[in-house]
């Protein structure tokens, strides 16, 4: 009885096909909505991971993020438009703020509806979507560069401290064969991690060419969240 | 094409390297040089060292369609950016992907000369991008563009505005030009990194 209600709620949660509806219409209206009704996009979004997938929404109670935030407000204040506003010398321009707030609405709009796809998705789940582009493999490799992307930061970072400290970005004759050094450190360095993971897929014995176990259906979720995400299109757009 | 295991691992990390580099260094040169971001700076820029970063990773899967695939992987890393609108630049890495393995068929991808031509086909995108992006998003014609881009590029220039079909090919030979070296300097660190990688499995099994 418990496990039939349970599959009943199951069916009516979104599933693959539900949240790649709702990332490619994030993606469409923040390419084309007028900046003027970007803050309903953004209500929108919050609202689809607030009743969906709560765990997006522990992105915004990061300090990290609020200081990035905080920081592109910054710069795009110093640095776009006249600087009109302001408290003493520091003065900032009101077009660049507003330019700002319009870009973090966007951008928390997409980083959010991208952490509920990527969080609902699991790897094998985003392979088998791409298999059934036409893609195949590259779900593997998708899932391989994110979980990769901080190694490879360090990687990128640390090179270039131990090639600082020891003076390799002084404006010097030998900058350009530093800077050679710099891009082979940080390609080998990589590499050698990729060799890492491709000893630890062939243990897991994963083979690119092994056909996705099941196909991804198409969940009455799915239906009724693609229904709606069109509706508030037609809205948001008339 | 088929991949093996390590194409797929190889193609994630170059995919990785250039959709990074897109995120972080792209996001802040769009930031600090705002009058110049849309017309030649920062897309001469971006499109050289994306171009670097997925040509040195097609010495290690010398493979049809490996190029793209760092693009598609990149392009979708591009969507995580803070950035305003995204779909410019996602739009470019992609089609920049898409030409450089066209450039390599046409000359059969094992060669500095392959590398430079799929370099400088895939930077020159950046002088049409405008055309289509503006086309796209603000519905402005060719010639709105074009003048505009000439205004821009006298600026940057030092030239007289009034030469338009002069700048705007001067602009397109400047793309061209480093296109081709960032896919003739692929071709060499690819090398220096395979040689580096010989190197070092030579040291580890020295019986081989």
């Amino acid at each position: 009885m418990t496990q039939a209600i349970a599959r009943r709620r199951q069916d009516w949660h979104p599933d693959t096909w539900g949240y790649l509806a709702f990332l490619a219409w994030t993606l469409v209206l923040v390419a084309v909505l007028p900046p003027a009704r970007l803050a309903w996009l953004l209500g929108s979004v919050l609202a689809f991971a607030g009743i969906w997938r709560r765990q997006a929404l522990l992105l915004l109670t990061r300090r990290r993020t609020w200081i990035t935030f905080g920081l592109i407000l910054l710069l795009s204040g110093l640095t776009l438009g006249a600087r009109d506003i302001g408290w003493g010398w520091f003065r900032l321009s009101s077009e660049g703020l507003t330019a700002g707030v319009f870009m973090l609405v966007r951008g928390v709009s997409i980083l959010l509806a991208f952490s509920a796809t990527i969080g609902a998705l699991s790897v094998a789940r985003l392979s088998a979507v791409f298999e059934r582009l036409g893609l195949k493999g590259l779900g593997f490799a998708f899932g391989v560069a994110v979980n990769l992307s901080v190694t490879l930061q360090d990687i990128v970072l640390v090179t270039y401290h131990t090639l600082r400290q020891r003076g390799a970005f002084r404006l010097t004759r030998r900058l350009f064969s530093n800077l050679r050094l710099f891009l082979l450190g940080v390609f080998t360095n990589a590499l050698r991690h990729g060799d890492e993971v491709v000893l630890a897929a062939s243990a897991r014995a994963f083979d690119p060419d092994r056909p996705a176990d099941a196909p991804i259906p198409l969940t009455a979720g799915d239906i009724v969240l693609i229904v709606l995400l069109l509706a508030v299109l037609v809205l948001l757009l008339l | 094409m088929k991949f093996n295991v390590r194409d797929l691992v190889y193609i994630a990390i170059f995919g990785a390297l250039w959709g990074l580099l897109e995120i972080t260094v792209g996001s802040y040169l769009h930031v600090l040089f705002p009058p110049l971001a849309d017309t030649f700076l920062v897309g001469i820029i971006m499109g050289s060292l994306g171009i670097l970063t997925s040509l040195v990773g097609r010495r290690f899967v010398p493979k049809a369609g490996a190029v793209f695939m760092m693009a598609v992987i990149a392009m979708l890393l591009k969507g995580l950016s803070l950035g305003g609108v995204t779909l410019g630049p996602m739009l470019a890495i992609l089609i920049e992907g898409f030409l450089m393995e066209l450039g390599l068929l046409a000359w059969h991808g094992k060669s500095p000369w392959a590398f430079a031509f799929a370099g400088a086909l895939a930077v020159s995108w950046n002088f049409f991008h405008k055309f289509l992006m503006m086309r796209l998003l603000y519905g402005s014609g060719i010639v709105e563009v074009a003048l505009k881009m000439a205004k821009d590029g006298a600026r940057l220039l030092g030239m007289d505005p009034s030469a338009v079909a002069l700048i705007l090919g001067v602009l397109f030979i400047v793309r061209f030009v480093v296109g081709a070296a960032a896919g003739w300097v692929a071709w060499g660190i690819g090398h220096a990194v395979a040689g580096r990688r010989a190197q070092r499995y030579h040291a580890e099994d020295p019986a081989s």
